[in-house]
């Protein structure tokens, strides 16, 4: 068996069989079968997601240690500052790669929905054929064809050409990639103004280029990807405890209200857990600069003091 | 950056593209036979003495590569012929204009030459400004449509003195081509893309659509004569017995129309799934297979169900009948034979071809000949279901089949692959393949 076999017997075959199980309790509808799917995967990948921003947040804590060995090592013995950072992340629990699985997983969804979409919905009569060997021998399912392709204004087995949801997915993607990344820090080291500028630019190219995707993608697959940034700004709306800073979505105003720290140094480790699952898997580099007191208040470092200040919790008490 | 490349390698793969699965069709002319084999958006004509004796000659393609050197079709010719009459030039320019005319292709310099010389002509402004505007549109139009013919699925229908071959493309055109030469006599923008193919019954074709119509239209010129609206998608050719028309749609209903006014005779709802395949039929009963793997006998009179038959796959290809028996073919990879008077199976089991069946079988040579998804065409026993010597011959090296397969009267086989060729197998005595022969 190669690996395309594989990949169709371990993913693309139940995909195939459990999205037409839904539309048909949808009476054929195959939007539902999606935004349900959607939320269950994003059910699903939740620990995923959480593990993610753990490790963000250990690799974060971790960056004093960090610089310290550069300064000690950088220049001077290289093979010895690769050996003591393995060390310190061995020590720490951190696997440096730790952050890109969760997006990896995706990968082969989004791969293997583009190619369910394309065998349902049969846009092709060859398709068609192809989906006749993919359903499972169940009367509830192999008796779904053909499945409704449209839902609302979109024909999901054809890219969207009203623009609306590659306009939606580049929307949603904007939206939860700015909540997710700190503004940035004057007062930071060039190495993290510089990755902080690369995260500032990815807000803008990731949604860019998906909204891009959107347009050449079935629209099954869009709905799916504005349905689960959708559900991550929700998810994550709830698990800030309802203190999201909007004003970040806001070119330029994030910066001067709410900086990002050079070093955050909490000694509230097991407090700030919760608020580690806020992290999307959509955008493994980002470390969320965001902490959340015991008390639920969640603060950001003062740019000139260092200190962190409180945000949402003083708003919401007036 | 790797989620990025992924994507990009799935957002410039593209929807799946329409290859199509028509099948061959032979025609009789006058002096001459030909079949015309449509493969992969392209529709070839060739002279079966020239294919049998090996030397394989080619008649015409269509669309011709070069497709700006197309010429306009005779309906449209013979429109902007019409309207330079109707001006008051002496007779003799609208001679010379009439040359140019027949000398107009789809685009390039014939256009404006043919342009240039009405401009210079006595026509009124207005006359010149209404037959340019004519031809811009004309061209325009035919243009577009020779360029997208895209690919082919339903029956090609020809006309009963076998001088017009009429070709339903995916794209949703439909072309009537003067099958001695390959040019067009008319072509008609359907709105939607066609699945079905063309079915021709004297001054009348039908065809269905995608978007869920069936329409009959005049063969002469393509206009519409009535359409109706069906339920779901129809990508089975109509099928024309008598005063009366079948069709079906993809939400899984039989429908009995009268074929003069489109009327509706009788509908059959009872499949619980969705039919893409046409009607096979005998005097009193249709039959027809459905995705929810069952074969429906259906009463011509009233349109009630006399009995269903259980596979375990989908039924798509049509159902032939003979002597009593039903043979049907499912993507199940089994070839069923199924008595017409109880349902009740006429072998012992399915004849196993070991893959999947989309191509309707046919009769030939006493037997029935009927070819797998993977390339394998068997020749069966009516009476016992068993593979006669010879069988399963190859197509190729296990080329993906899925078109109808195709007897002509002097009991030759021809079998259209994925992979453009034709293959043609003897099939009076046996099975004797006479070759295959690549498509230009």
């Amino acid at each position: 068996m190669g690996f395309g076999d594989l990949f169709n017997f371990l993913l693309i075959e139940p995909m195939t069989n459990v999205l037409v199980a839904v539309a048909q309790v949808f009476n054929g509808n195959f939007g539902m079968s999606i935004i349900i799917f959607t939320l269950v995967m994003r059910a699903i990948t939740w620990p995923l997601t959480a593990s993610q921003y753990k490790q963000s947040k250990k690799m974060q804590e971790m960056q004093p240690k960090l610089q310290e060995l550069q300064k000690k090592y950088k220049g001077k013995d290289p093979k010895k500052l690769q050996q003591e950072t393995m060390a310190l992340y061995k020590e720490g629990g951190v696997n440096p790669l730790g952050c890109i699985f969760p997006m990896l997983v995706q990968f082969p969804i989004w791969i293997a929905l583009y190619q369910v979409i394309n065998r349902t919905l049969g846009e092709t009569p060859e398709s068609f054929v192809g989906l006749s060997q993919t359903l499972y021998p169940i009367p509830f399912i192999h008796t779904a064809v053909p499945l409704n392709n449209h839902f609302l204004i979109w024909n999901l087995g054809q890219p969207d050409p009203t623009y609306m949801l590659p306009i939606m997915v580049a929307l949603t993607m904007y939206v939860q990639q700015k909540l997710i990344t700190p503004a940035p820090n004057p007062n930071a080291t060039p190495q993290q103004q510089q990755q902080a500028q690369t995260m500032q630019m990815m807000t803008w190219m990731m949604p860019l280029m998906f909204g891009w995707f959107s347009l050449t993608v079935p629209a099954g697959l869009a709905l799916y990807w504005a349905v689960s940034n959708l559900s991550g700004v929700v998810f994550q709306y709830f698990y800030m405890g309802r203190r999201v800073e909007w004003r970040n979505l806001l070119p330029g105003m994030g910066s001067a209200k709410a900086p990002a720290p050079a070093v955050v140094k909490s000694a509230k480790p097991k407090a700030e857990t919760k608020a580690a699952a806020v992290v999307e898997e959509a955008s493994p580099a980002i470390e969320a600069d965001y902490t959340v007191s015991e008390s639920g208040e969640a603060t950001a470092p003062d740019p000139q003091s260092g200190r962190r200040t409180k945000h949402g919790r003083r708003r919401g008490k007036r | 950056m790797a989620a990025l490349l992924a994507l990009v390698a799935v957002a410039c793969s593209g929807p799946p593209t329409p290859i199509g699965w028509a099948a061959a069709s032979p025609v009789v002319l006058e002096d001459q036979e030909i079949v015309l084999v449509p493969n992969d958006g392209q529709l070839t004509a060739l002279a079966p003495t020239g294919v049998v004796d090996g030397s394989g000659f080619s008649q015409w393609t269509f669309p011709p590569r070069d497709r700006d050197l197309y010429p306009v079709s005779t309906f449209s010719a013979d429109e902007i012929k019409d309207a330079i009459d109707g001006t008051t030039i002496e007779d003799g320019a609208k001679e010379d204009l009439a040359v140019r005319v027949d000398d107009l292709r789809v685009s390039g310099p014939t256009k404006e030459a043919l342009q240039d010389a009405i401009n210079a002509s006595l026509m009124t402004d207005d006359q010149k400004d209404s037959i340019n505007s004519l031809i811009d549109q004309v061209t325009e139009f035919e243009s577009g449509a020779v360029r997208n013919l895209e690919a082919i699925y339903g029956d090609i229908g020809v006309s009963a003195d076998g001088d017009t071959a009429y070709v339903a493309s995916f794209r949703g055109f439909v072309y009537a081509l003067d099958t001695k030469t390959g040019t067009t006599r008319w072509l008609r923008d359907a709105q939607s893309e066609l699945v079905s193919g063309v079915a021709v019954d004297g001054d009348t074709i039908y065809t269905g659509t995608r978007d869920g119509q069936l329409v009959a239209a005049e063969a002469a010129d393509g206009d519409t004569i009535w359409a109706i609206d069906l339920e779901g998608e129809a990508w089975a050719t109509p099928y024309v017995d008598g005063d009366n028309l079948y069709a079906t749609s993809l939400d899984g209903i039989v429908y009995k129309v009268n074929k003069e006014t489109g009327d509706e005779i009788w509908r059959f709802e009872g499949a619980k799934s969705g039919i893409a395949g046409r009607i096979g039929k005998d005097d009193e009963t249709v039959y027809i297979g459905a995705f929810d793997n069952k074969l429906y006998a259906i009463n011509d009179r009233d349109g009630t169900m006399k009995w269903s038959f259980e596979a375990d796959n989908w039924f798509w290809a049509t159902p032939i009948e003979r002597d009593g028996v039903v043979y049907a073919a499912s993507l199940d990879g089994k070839m069923y034979a199924v008595n017409t008077n109880d349902g009740s199976p006429a072998w012992p089991s399915g004849f196993d071809t070991g893959a999947p069946i989309r191509s309707a079988p046919v009769f030939g040579g006493d037997g029935l000949l009927v070819v797998s998804r993977d390339g394998k065409l068997f020749k069966l026993d009516l009476e016992s279901g068993d593979a006669i010597e010879g069988s399963p011959a190859l197509i190729g090296d296990g080329s993906t089949v899925e078109a109808d397969l195709a007897l002509d009267e002097n009991e030759l086989l021809y079998v259209v692959p994925r992979d453009p060729s034709l293959w043609i197998f003897e099939v009076a005595d046996g099975l004797r393949s006479r070759g295959d022969f690549p498509l230009p």
